[in-house]
């Protein structure tokens, strides 16, 4: 039995999860591209690469599980068809990832809790910073976030046609393909739904129709060409070599790991201390109202997206990093709460009936959520242009005992285009150094003036883009970052960078005698 | 089954809605902190200091560093290998593993602290040099840092030049992996740097071949250039180190090795410095 309001809601359900899509494209198009990570530059290169192969008819271009498949394919689609708008076109891509993805929370909320928690919960995600990061940069993971949320409206829907199945086993088959936490989601899924539904002797059941998803999942992930002829090697280096492989060290909260385990915490403070305060209050609220616990047994949409919070806790710390195996988990983890929590914010839009002490209340209601929203929102359109990458909202370090959170790195190795287009404003054009490839991409996609990077190597007296380094050796870890910072200069005074910051040159010195050259 | 929310006291959902503006407030009065400035004592013993190089705990203290203007023509680098082997700048760090490592603490303020090794080091550091390729042609390719410091020059890891513990002559020892490219010059460029050391001593290159590499017969060619000066050095075939001097015409030079070989397989080439 589905809620019923005091009011009918003024919008069918279709035309109201149209209005969040299309509400969630305009935003983020208005965010404009904010520039891409080496995965992201790598995933554009393999996109051409392998659209070089096809035009010579190297059909086993498309066979490689490099990086997230599926974003790969995107990538190889644009380059094949547009070479030259390729990753312009890529970047579209990720604005409707993120409005479909805002579409398919909409959808399972209103599934949940009816239209006005369709509204709550497309609002609560498009308030996120996490959210909204991922449509402006070459994200390969925000095609992730679209596939998982499309295979949960799936996987959870009440009915499903036969159609349904195809769709839903054809999706776990890609995410399959592309990510290796898939794997771990559908474990947690499955493990959610036997939990859940008991047969009338109280055994545990699985419905047929997740039986035959993932029967015919598991079959069309097998049947990529890519593992045969020989299946005993690529098929197990699929799933071991992420897990086994040695990766990058990291440094979260002032350490750096390995050589210990990061704490558990590393998923949840990640995107806890990436979201607004005024979100996170919200959903607590949300949830205190709305209490979606008291429903898990009942509902199987409610049981799948606490296993989705579930992954995106335990999936960052089995993957040693705040990005699961290259995806970052985060915005999953909004997207689960956004829907957990919106029939209790749907729930405050009816107060005013029951409400006998407070009239003005239904006033001082809609100023907060218009005051919750502004604030929420202004850093993504106001901040620094590393807004999304940053970390802007540390948590007060003595909670944790730890250092101050601002003493990590950013998160991701995203070079804000925004940045640079400052840094040409303050100081003129700016000698890329070893970043050229990017650089000319922003060029390229005429997102970055091309009189902003100077042509040639050979400029060393121009301002230089560096990248910071990031966190020193200890008595038991290695250093981690850029460590080659001996170039001389003054850092420009420039917000934004992120990783990454602009070496002016020094003023030419008279006299070389520094205290610190040491005579014989 | 319904999943309408229970009806509440609208007394608990106003609480609960203050506290929702408390996060509000939160939100405003949280902002991310700006990188804090070096005091100026600090940064007055930073600048008398002798230290060739200057280390750095990480990105706040070089920020603090680089953004000094008095500080800007100071060699800084990322401290990049245990225990410090120069003055090292840490902000809110954990002051005992310093101390542990036999360092002494130099000046302190605001959280900053300055640390000073019992014998300063001014040996090339690594993390100083530019590292790039040259193809035939002379054309320069720059090699990225990787997150651990090491330049890459390629993806497979014997293709990436940094510090590793090799094993020379029997004995394990730390010195810069720098593995011949195939078709390819691999060029070390490190700044400016002493030729001599406090004691007058002069600066020495020392190659080797880590010992299960030895028997293929093909040498490793260095070429140098320390200065102003041009020096070839030729590792031979050989286990345990060989030992090319460094002419101490000026008191400071530039560094560049030039590695190559002309058949690269198994020469597991690496070097370090000396004051001799």
């Amino acid at each position: 039995m589905r809620p019923v309001p005091t009011t009918p809601f003024p919008l069918s359900n279709r035309a109201l999860l149209a209005a969040i899509g299309i509400i969630a494209a305009a935003l983020v198009a208005t965010l404009g591209y904010r520039g891409t990570t080496p995965d992201g530059l790598a995933m554009l290169e393999r996109g051409l690469t392998r659209a070089q192969g096809l035009r010579t008819g190297d059909l086993g271009a498309l066979l490689s599980l490099e990086g997230i498949y599926v974003a790969d394919l995107a990538a190889t689609f644009f380059s094949a068809i547009t070479p030259a708008f390729a990753a312009r076109w890529m970047h579209l891509l990720n604005i409707a990832c993120v409005a479909l993805s805002t579409l398919f929370v909409g959808a399972m909320a209103l599934r949940l809790g009816g239209p006005r928690s369709a509204l709550a919960a497309a609002l609560v995600a498009l308030c996120a910073l996490p959210w909204l990061g991922l449509a402006g940069a070459h994200a390969p993971d925000a095609m992730i976030v679209t596939l998982t949320l499309a295979f949960l409206w799936l996987w959870t829907a009440p009915t499903i046609h036969p159609l349904g199945i195809a769709a839903a086993a054809t999706l776990l088959a890609m995410l399959g393909l592309s990510w290796i936490g898939a794997f771990a989601l559908a474990v947690l899924l499955v493990a959610a739904e036997l939990l859940g539904d008991r047969d009338a002797a109280g055994g545990i059941i699985l419905r047929l129709d997740h039986l035959l998803i993932l029967i015919f999942g598991t079959a069309l992930f097998l049947a990529f060409p890519g593992f045969w002829p020989d299946p005993a090697q690529t098929l197990p280096d699929v799933f071991l070599e992420p897990l086994l492989a040695s990766g990058p060290e990291l440094v979260y909260r002032g350490h750096t790991y390995p050589p210990a385990r990061p704490p558990l915490t590393i998923g949840l403070m990640t995107w806890v201390e990436a979201t607004s305060p005024a979100v996170l209050v919200a959903m607590l609220l949300g949830l205190y109202l709305a209490r979606p616990w008291r429903w898990l047994r009942e509902q199987r949409l409610a049981r799948a997206l606490v296993a989705l919070l579930l992954a995106s806790v335990l999936l960052p710390w089995l993957a040693r990093g705040p990005s699961a195996w290259g995806v970052e988990m985060s915005a999953l983890a909004i997207a689960a709460l956004a829907i957990l929590c919106a029939p209790g914010l749907a729930h405050l839009t009816e107060l005013e009936q029951g409400s006998k002490r407070t009239p003005g209340f239904a006033r001082t209601r809609l100023a907060l959520v218009a005051g919750l929203i502004a604030v929420s929102i202004a850093p993504a359109f106001f901040g620094p242009p590393d807004v999304f990458e940053a970390t802007r909202y540390p948590l007060p370090s003595r909670v944790f005992s730890g250092p101050a959170a601002h003493d990590a790195p950013a998160r991701t190795a995203l070079l804000p285009v925004d940045f640079l287009a400052e840094a040409h404003k303050a100081h003129g054009a700016i000698n890329p150094g070893e970043f050229r490839a990017t650089t000319d991409l922003y060029v390229a996609m005429g997102a970055l003036s091309p009189a902003a990077i100077a042509p040639s190597e050979t400029t060393e007296d121009l301002p230089r883009l560096i990248a910071l380094p990031q966190f020193g050796a200890g008595p038991t870890w290695r250093a981690v970052g850029a460590g080659s910072a001996w170039r001389p200069g003054t850092l420009a005074p420039l917000e934004g960078g992120g990783h990454y910051g602009v070496l002016l040159p020094p003023p030419a010195t008279e006299t070389p005698s520094e205290p610190w050259a040491i005579a014989p | 089954m319904s999943t309408k929310p229970p009806q509440r006291s609208s007394g608990s959902v106003i609480i609960a809605l203050v506290v929702a503006a408390a996060g509000l407030v939160m939100a405003l009065v949280f902002p991310r902190s700006d990188a804090p400035a070096l005091p100026a004592e600090v940064a007055a013993v930073v600048a008398e200091h002798p230290a060739p190089i200057l280390l750095v705990t990480h990105h706040v203290a070089y920020r603090a560093l680089r953004t000094h203007p008095d500080l800007a023509s100071r060699p800084v680098a990322l401290l990049s290998s245990w225990p410090p082997s120069s003055l090292v700048l840490s902000y809110r760090d954990d002051s005992e593993r310093f101390a542990d490592a036999g360092m002494t603490r130099v000046s302190g303020q605001d959280g900053w602290a300055i640390w000073e090794p019992a014998k300063l080091n001014a040996l090339p550091i690594f993390d100083l040099a530019r590292v790039e390729t040259l193809d035939a042609q002379g054309q320069a390719t720059p090699c990225p840092r990787d997150d651990a410091g090491f330049a890459r020059c390629g993806e497979p890891d014997w293709m990436r030049p940094g510090p590793r513990q090799v094993e020379v002559d029997g004995e394990r020892v730390t010195c810069n992996w720098a593995h011949p490219l195939p078709g390819r010059t691999l060029r070390i460029a490190y700044p400016e740097m002493p030729t001599r050391d406090d004691q007058g001593r002069t600066l020495t290159l020392l190659t080797g071949l880590r010992d299960s590499s030895v028997g293929t017969g093909v040498p490793v060619e260095v070429s140098v250039t320390w200065g102003e000066a041009q020096l070839h050095h030729t590792h031979r075939d050989r286990r345990g180190w060989q030992a090319l001097p460094l002419p101490d015409d000026a008191d400071t030079a530039a560094l560049t090795l030039d590695i190559f070989a002309t058949n690269p397989g198994r020469r597991h080439f690496c070097y370090r410095f000396e004051y001799r």
